[in-house]
């Protein structure tokens, strides 16, 4: 009786908690661009896309359609500004949601080409069938004939840098932010089966109460466009993304390898030490124990977060806590950044 | 002609009208992941394939008057339920589905049984559950509902956060402790 009633209850939760979860994407890459090697093979990318990109303007096209489409609302996003409901940011940084991901819909599309100017993106392929890259600023996905699987292959834009300097900067609001923290393009190359191109974009901006707009249309890639001429993502293939504890893992995760006390000195991990302890005087733990954690602690890749500091600039610590009488094991995490100060960036259990 | 899925409320359209159609749009866009959730309760493609349509005339019978939102939301709902059902009337199930081990899981964290305690319904065990999770950041909370709601694996719920199966398993445990705690606080006895 217990055990279906709890079943039955877990059964009826909230809708809410279940399209959360539903809707949910994997944020946890420990891949970015700049661990890549630059290598051969993407050298060779490149000079495809540079033909690629010659040939469009040879030879352009005004095809078929493309639509885009925001992922989970399904909401289309036209040349109109197009107000996002799947996310969110305060003045102080705190993020709620994805702010746009977003699907392309069209015929015989064989790839695209995706260049974010200011942030970062992520490309997520819910088929499992296409290779993906961790968090970058260029990347080519191929799509192929099957339409059906458009739908399943999803970008998110990811804009850590408007969150890093809202939350690194108390001082800072949303309406102080420069231009490129609140505005951004993401330049989409699209080429068909038939080997035809044709160029949109996706433009996306913050306004002061913090809402995205996002709009898509058209676009015409001219010399400013500097951010588009850079260098793919090398393609990882997901067994090797995915992968736990296997060598090539360990060869994508140079952080994972980084040794985070020993990049510290005594002096500095006492001086962030300090700074957790601070945190929790205005908390209702009482701290017991708090001594540095291993390196080895997966939460250092924890992206957005801990995974956007190096070694010597981060170090978490474990904590023995008391509240109510009762001991808990709690994590919190410092780092600094530019300004060289100590800052708690995460705690929990 | 472009096939691509169509707006839920475009499918919810055709239900309004009558049109079987709108069982096919359901299917395509939404069919694999329904048959993934029923697929993780039974264990077994078939039983999770005739739940899935069964769930799709459930749905069918109930949309009109109801418009979900959001609709995939609502079939999954459909589906889970009826998995389960299926799942204690199937006594040659073996048990041996993600659903088992992740329930078998959750069962520790029933407190044990005071006379003190009220005695909670499931609706309003959920709603506790539900001011639980609230208590959860997003990662955790997310961790918590794939794994008992939607009975995925350790090793997809490793694959979707990026973290190890042994780290995922260490993680579900420190949730379920403190859910242990909260429903202890909250006197809960089943």
């Amino acid at each position: 009786m217990k055990k279906k009633t709890l079943s039955q209850a877990i059964g009826e939760i909230d809708t809410r908690h279940i399209s959360e979860a539903m809707n949910y994407h994997a944020t946890s890459r420990k891949t970015s661009i700049f661990r890549k090697p630059f290598g051969k093979s993407m050298i060779a990318a490149v000079l495809c896309l540079c033909l690629l990109v010659g040939f469009s303007v040879f030879m352009p096209f005004t095809g078929v359609a493309v639509r885009a489409y925001a992922y989970g609302t399904n909401e289309e996003i036209t040349k109109t500004d197009t107000v996002l409901s799947s996310g969110t940011i305060t003045d102080d940084g705190m993020m709620t949601g994805h702010p746009l991901q977003f699907y392309i819909v069209g015929k015989d599309i064989a790839t695209v080409r995706f260049s974010c100017k200011n942030q970062w993106i992520d490309f997520v392929d819910w088929t499992g069938k296409r290779d993906e890259y961790g968090i970058g600023k260029n990347f080519t996905v191929s799509y192929g004939s099957d339409e059906s699987e458009y739908y399943y292959l999803v970008i998110d834009w990811v804009p850590n840098d408007t969150i890093r300097m809202l939350t690194d900067n108390k001082d800072v609001g949303i309406k102080d932010l420069p231009t490129e923290l609140r505005e951004d393009i993401i330049v989409m190359e699209i080429t068909y089966e038939n080997g035809k191109t044709v160029t949109k974009a996706m433009k996306i901006s913050l306004r002061d109460n913090g809402k995205f707009v996002a709009s898509f249309g058209d676009y015409t890639i001219t010399d400013q466009d500097k951010f588009v001429e850079q260098p793919d993502s090398k393609p990882i293939s997901r067994d090797i993304l995915y992968a736990q504890g296997s060598d090539a893992a360990l060869q994508n995760s140079e952080k994972e390898n980084a040794s985070y006390q020993a990049a510290l000195s005594k002096e500095k991990i006492e001086a962030a030490k300090t700074v957790a302890l601070d945190y929790y005087k205005n908390t209702v733990w009482q701290v017991e124990k708090i001594s540095v954690t291993s390196d080895s602690n997966s939460r250092y890749n924890n992206t957005g977060i801990e995974a956007e500091y190096s070694a010597g600039n981060i170090i978490i610590f474990d904590v023995t806590a008391i509240r109510d009488g009762e001991t808990e094991n709690r994590i919190i995490s410092v780092a600094r950044a530019g300004d060289g100060k100590w800052s708690v960036i995460n705690e929990g259990f | 002609m472009v096939q691509w899925p169509m707006d839920d409320s475009q499918i919810i359209d055709l239900f309004f009208e009558r049109s079987e159609q709108a069982i096919n749009e359901l299917s395509k866009k939404y069919g694999n992941v329904c048959k993934k959730v029923s697929q993780n309760i039974l264990n077994n493609a078939l039983d999770a394939e005739e739940c899935v349509n069964d769930a799709y005339l459930g749905t069918w019978n109930s949309i009109p008057p109801q418009r979900p939102n959001p609709l995939l939301t609502y079939v999954c709902r459909i589906v889970r339920n009826l998995s389960i059902k299926k799942y204690h009337a199937n006594t040659s199930v073996k048990r041996n589905s993600y659903y088992d081990v992740a329930f078998e899981e959750l069962e520790d964290c029933l407190p044990s049984s005071n006379t003190a305690d009220k005695e909670y319904d499931a609706k309003e065990l959920a709603k506790i559950i539900d001011d639980f999770l609230d208590t959860l950041d997003r990662d955790n909370r997310v961790m918590f509902v794939r794994r008992y709601w939607f009975s995925d694996s350790l090793s997809e719920i490793a694959k979707m956060f990026g973290i190890t199966e042994h780290n995922a398993s260490v993680r579900l445990s420190r949730i379920r402790e403190k859910m242990k705690k909260y429903l202890a606080k909250e006197g809960v006895s089943i």
